[in-house]
């Protein structure tokens, strides 16, 4: 069994029989999950061929899953930034990543989401202290916007 | 007409050091070059601040630096960032009423395939536009090979996306015949609507130049080549084809095999070398490819000189740059018969030596072998390349650009509706709006629009150009020193007489980067006169001047980044120094302010520029920067300007002393010799105490007056002075008195001794000028460039040697022939102001230091 298998007992393993599974045509090693599999956290639990039960799944905290989500992306942005660091490691790994265009993506969009890797370090301001007073006008005027605008979608949809 | 361009091609990181950012920074250079009568507007997407610097850069003198508009984007638009899509939106908006407001006939994108790594934006006709929108599409590669390019879903949306914004373009452009026919065919866009302007090489970089045997030799040691090579230069991608050029390579004869390497220039290629390697190892030829990665352009032409052949065997390519630079360099080229590559190998006129089966790796060994064992054949490929690329040039195409965008702007007039201004911000509020959705808007995302859509359109309710004058430090505490003798002047008369431009007295705190306005200052000069119509946070729009008139070096070494910030926005940031003393004289100061001096010029370096108070200082601060500044892309300005000396005009202290009376009588009684300034080791105080102490000594009958405040390092020389035997009867210290005072007590003297190793400008001297007080000085370049020959002077440190030159001018005194100081040039503080004034708004540089 080549990588391709391997990957396609896996994907099944983890999220279940082939009908949520559909494999790229044309394209040997990408699979993509439809529908609203799409959405990693429900996937895991989502079809009755996992072999872990339901029950004991949905028995877990949501704050308990999500730490171990943030614990993974921790360890996987880790792993990374230490082979960003080390040419020969990256040289390596980007071998390895070039073969499958679909994780190569999905890695690289990690990354860059994650300010490990190129994109742009963009100046965030989040903190309504930070201000001038004319960008404070402009943010009142903004979310008053904002609310009239959903009290209208609101009311239009009580109308419908 | 009016074209906005928008370069971000040549900004995001994905672009700028591509094919993509060469064609945006070249095309639109040669169009600002020669605009056919036109104007031609930049605009910029702020969030890539690093990059405005090096655009400004490119267009410094070709354009004037107020067409460069910049937007501001406080937020991630990344389309791969799983939170971005309401942003995003928010984002297109803000660019296209940004672009909007900027008025333009054609709004130009260079490239709208941006966006998908990086925080670029890139729309067309998201909001209802006046203008017509003109797009180039390089290519259609991934829809030809979507399953390297588009077989992750967030990709083929983007990319689609991208599609439907060129398909909504007024005006679409791409850069060959072959392109457009690619684009027709899978867009469905009729051929005619298609234009092609070809993309080019500089002529100005890319020719054939003779490399130094030096040059060579640093350089192919650097790339570890010592034999003629091969090369080849561009991406990785899979419709590059390096497989089947490895391969030929490969199966070229042993002897050209043992004789060249096959040279891999990209910095791709490098990044998967290893992937390379094993296909390398496996053909056998492992050893005889070189993998260069990155290359600057100096370099890269000189490859593309010293190469022997240049192979491209892309399957697919919209233009093909690298083979027309390598002719352009009268390199002998080989490329593929295919896409592009005919015409931009001039297939026309029967180049068909130079072209290849892509797909037939046997028959790119036997074009290869044949030109590099076929001397005739390899020097009619060079001949004829030198020659099909000079077809091809930024100017033609910059030419064609602008004479399509005439006819369709000509065309389009008759339905052109009349311009309605309209306030963008408001626009762009109800726009954001009408997008957003509860469910994927945060309070976050509103406040950076907000900061974002602030920092864009000028919300200031008076728009017109203004100076804003830093006096961080003398709002703090007034120290009555020189410095803030000079702040206070120049304030008071750009506040009370704005002729020229409305000027602010501003201020800010090392640990806050915003400014704010010094109201309490303002009042003081102003007598309470000025009216506020805007409020007290400094809101700085595109065109204003910062000017950091105040010394308060944490101020300026923690405004750095505010700077960057302010001066990538449009504002120009100076500062005004006053000396180099703690670098130029560091023994004269303790080592930590030398160093805070150090980092505060380097602070001074990253502005536009620095307005020195001599000529003597702007020599000092040339050499500095030559010897200790940063490497700079635009060149770094320097003037000088000379001080006032009307007292009167310079907001004067106040008040007397109520020991002034008898000491002004002690004065008048006998010669009195004055010293101005803070006491420090340098002003020379201790030589001349030790001078005037000889002299007492000798029998000499006079006065000597120290007027100054207690500086520095100076406990020795303080307790020497308040134990003094003569102190009081014959040796006065004035310390901190008004100005008001100083006025009296230069009135009462009889001259000056200006004894400083080392200043900024000698406004003693000047000062002493104007009360017609003969002057003693030091020989050195400040007080000579002050005083020329109407002062007295000597050198050295020698108590003995001052009090020689005190009996000398004291006998020339006595007889009528000492030097007077009437011829010292003496400036109001008006005209003073003026200088600088003229030097900052009239650009009227006297040093312009390019690193």
């Amino acid at each position: 069994m080549g990588v391709r298998g391997v990957l396609r007992r896996v994907s099944i393993m983890v999220w279940g029989c082939g009908e949520n599974v559909e494999q790229d045509p044309g394209i040997a090693v990408s699979w993509n999950l439809k529908g609203r599999y799409n959405d990693s956290a429900e996937t895991f639990y989502a079809n009755h061929h996992i072999i872990m039960p339901k029950a004991v799944i949905a028995s877990v905290p949501l704050t308990v899953k999500r730490g171990i989500k943030g614990l993974l992306s921790l360890i996987l942005a880790c792993l990374i930034r230490f082979a960003v660091d080390h040419p020969l490691l990256k040289a390596w790994a980007l071998t390895c990543v070039h073969r499958y265009p679909a994780l190569r993506s999905w890695l690289y969009r990690f990354a860059v989401a994650r300010g490990i890797i190129g994109g742009t370090s963009v100046q965030i301001y989040s903190e309504l202290s930070s201000l001038t007073p004319s960008a404070r006008c402009i943010y009142a005027d903004l979310k008053a916007a904002i609310e009239r605008h959903n009290l209208m979608r609101v009311n239009d949809a009580r109308r419908h | 007409m009016r074209v906005v361009i928008d370069m971000q091609g040549a900004q995001t990181s994905f672009s700028r050091n591509r094919g993509v950012g060469r064609y945006t920074v070249e095309l639109v250079k040669a169009m600002a070059l020669n605009p056919m009568g036109h104007e031609i507007v930049l605009a910029l997407n702020g969030a890539f601040s690093d990059t405005i610097e090096a655009i400004r850069a490119e267009f410094d003198n070709i354009l004037p630096q107020e067409k460069i508009k910049v937007w501001q984007q406080f937020f991630d638009t990344t389309t791969v960032s799983s939170e971005s899509t309401w942003k995003k939106k928010a984002g297109e908006i803000l660019r296209e009423e940004f672009l909007n407001s900027l008025e333009g006939d054609i709004i130009f994108s260079t490239n709208l395939q941006e966006g998908l790594l990086d925080a670029a934006c890139t729309s067309v006709k998201t909001l209802p536009t006046e203008s017509l929108v003109c797009s180039t599409l390089h290519d259609v590669i991934p829809l030809i090979y979507p399953q390297e390019y588009l077989c992750d879903p967030t990709n083929r949306s983007w990319y689609e996306e991208k599609i439907d914004f060129v398909k909504k373009s007024d005006i679409i452009i791409t850069v060959s015949l072959s392109s457009r026919a690619e684009i027709s065919k899978f867009l469905g866009i009729p051929v005619e609507n298609i234009h092609v302007i070809y993309n080019a090489a500089n002529r100005d970089l890319f020719r054939p130049k003779s490399i130094g045997a030096d040059d060579k030799k640093r350089l192919l040691a650097r790339m570890n080549i010592t034999c003629p090579f091969v090369m080849y230069a561009g991406g990785s991608d899979l419709h590059k084809n390096l497989d089947r050029l490895y391969s030929a390579f490969s199966k070229l004869s042993k002897n050209i095999l043992c004789s060249h390497k096959l040279l891999m220039v990209g910095e791709g290629l490098k990044r998967v070398e290893k992937y390379h390697r094993n296909k390398l190892k496996k053909l056998g030829i492992d050893d005889n490819v070189v993998f260069t990665g990155r290359v600057d352009d100096e370099e890269l032409i000189m490859l593309y000189n010293l190469c022997d052949l240049f192979v491209f065997p892309s399957i697919h390519e919209g233009f093909g740059l690298p083979p027309l630079e390598a002719m352009a360099c009268g390199a002998a080229v080989l490329a593929s018969n295919t896409s592009s590559l005919p015409e931009v190998l001039g297939h026309r006129e029967g180049h068909r030596d130079a072209l290849f089966d892509p797909y037939d790796d046997v028959d790119i060994a036997k074009k290869m072998e044949l030109a590099l064992t076929d001397r005739k054949i390899r020097d009619s490929l060079k001949e004829r390349g030198i020659e099909q690329a000079s077809k091809f040039s930024w100017e033609k195409s910059a030419g064609s650009l602008l004479a399509l965008f005439e006819e369709v702007v000509k065309n389009n007039c008759a339905r052109s509706p009349p311009r309605g201004r309209r306030d963008p911000i408001q626009s762009i509020i109800s726009h954001v709006a009408s997008v957003s959705s509860s469910s994927s808007f945060a309070d976050k995302d509103s406040i950076a629009l907000s900061a974002s859509i602030a920092e864009t359109f000028c919300t200031r309710k008076d728009r017109r150009r203004r100076l804003f004058l830093d006096v961080s430090s003398v709002i703090k505490q007034d120290h009555r020193s020189g410095i803030q003798r000079v702040v206070r002047a120049i304030c008071n008369e750009v506040i009370n007489n704005p002729q020229k431009i409305d000027g602010e007295l501003v201020y800010t705190e090392p640990d806050d980067p915003e400014f704010y306005r010094a109201s309490t200052l303002i009042d003081k000069i102003s007598g309470g006169r000025r009216e506020w119509v805007d409020n007290d946070w400094i809101e700085f729009c595109p065109g204003d001047i910062l000017l950091f008139l105040d010394l308060h070096p944490s101020v300026a070494i923690s405004h750095r980044e505010k700077t960057k910030f302010l001066r990538n926005k449009g504002i120009l940031v100076y500062h005004v120094v006053y000396d180099l003393l703690p670098v130029s004289k560091p023994e004269f100061f303790w080592p930590e302010l030398c160093s805070e001096f150090c980092e505060w010029l380097l602070a001074v370096s990253s502005s536009d520029g620095a307005i020195c108070i001599s000529r003597a200082v702007a020599d000092e601060l040339v050499d500095w920067l030559k010897a200790n500044g940063q490497k700079r892309l635009r060149p770094f300005k320097i003037g000088w300007f000379h001080l006032g000396a009307d007292v009167e005009n310079s907001v004067p202290t106040l008040g007397l002393p109520d020991c002034l009376s008898p000491v002004l009588a002690e004065l008048a009684s006998r010669p009195s010799f004055l010293m101005v300034g803070t006491l420090e080791p340098r002003k020379g105080h201790v030589q001349t105490l030790a001078a005037f102490e000889q002299l007492w000594a000798d029998g000499l009958d006079a006065n000597l007056v120290i007027i100054g405040r207690r500086g520095w390092i100076t406990k020795r020389m303080v307790e020497a002075l308040r134990r003094h035997p003569e102190r009081d009867k014959r040796l006065f210290w004035l310390e901190g008195i008004s100005d008001e005072c100083l006025e009296k007590v230069y009135a009462a003297s009889t001259c000056l001794i200006a004894a400083s190793e080392g200043e900024g400008s000698g406004l003693p001297l000047i000062e002493a000028a104007q009360h017609r007080l003969p002057i003693i000085a030091r020989a050195i370049p400040v007080f000579r460039e002050v005083a020329g020959e109407h002062a007295f002077y000597f050198n050295g440190r020698e108590p003995a040697g001052l009090a020689r030159t005190v009996r000398e001018w004291l006998a020339l005194y006595r007889s009528g022939r000492h030097p007077m100081p009437d011829g010292i040039l003496r400036l109001t503080w008006k005209q003073s102001t003026e200088q600088l004034l003229d030097l900052i708004l009239r650009e009227q540089w006297q040093y312009r230091v390019d690193d």
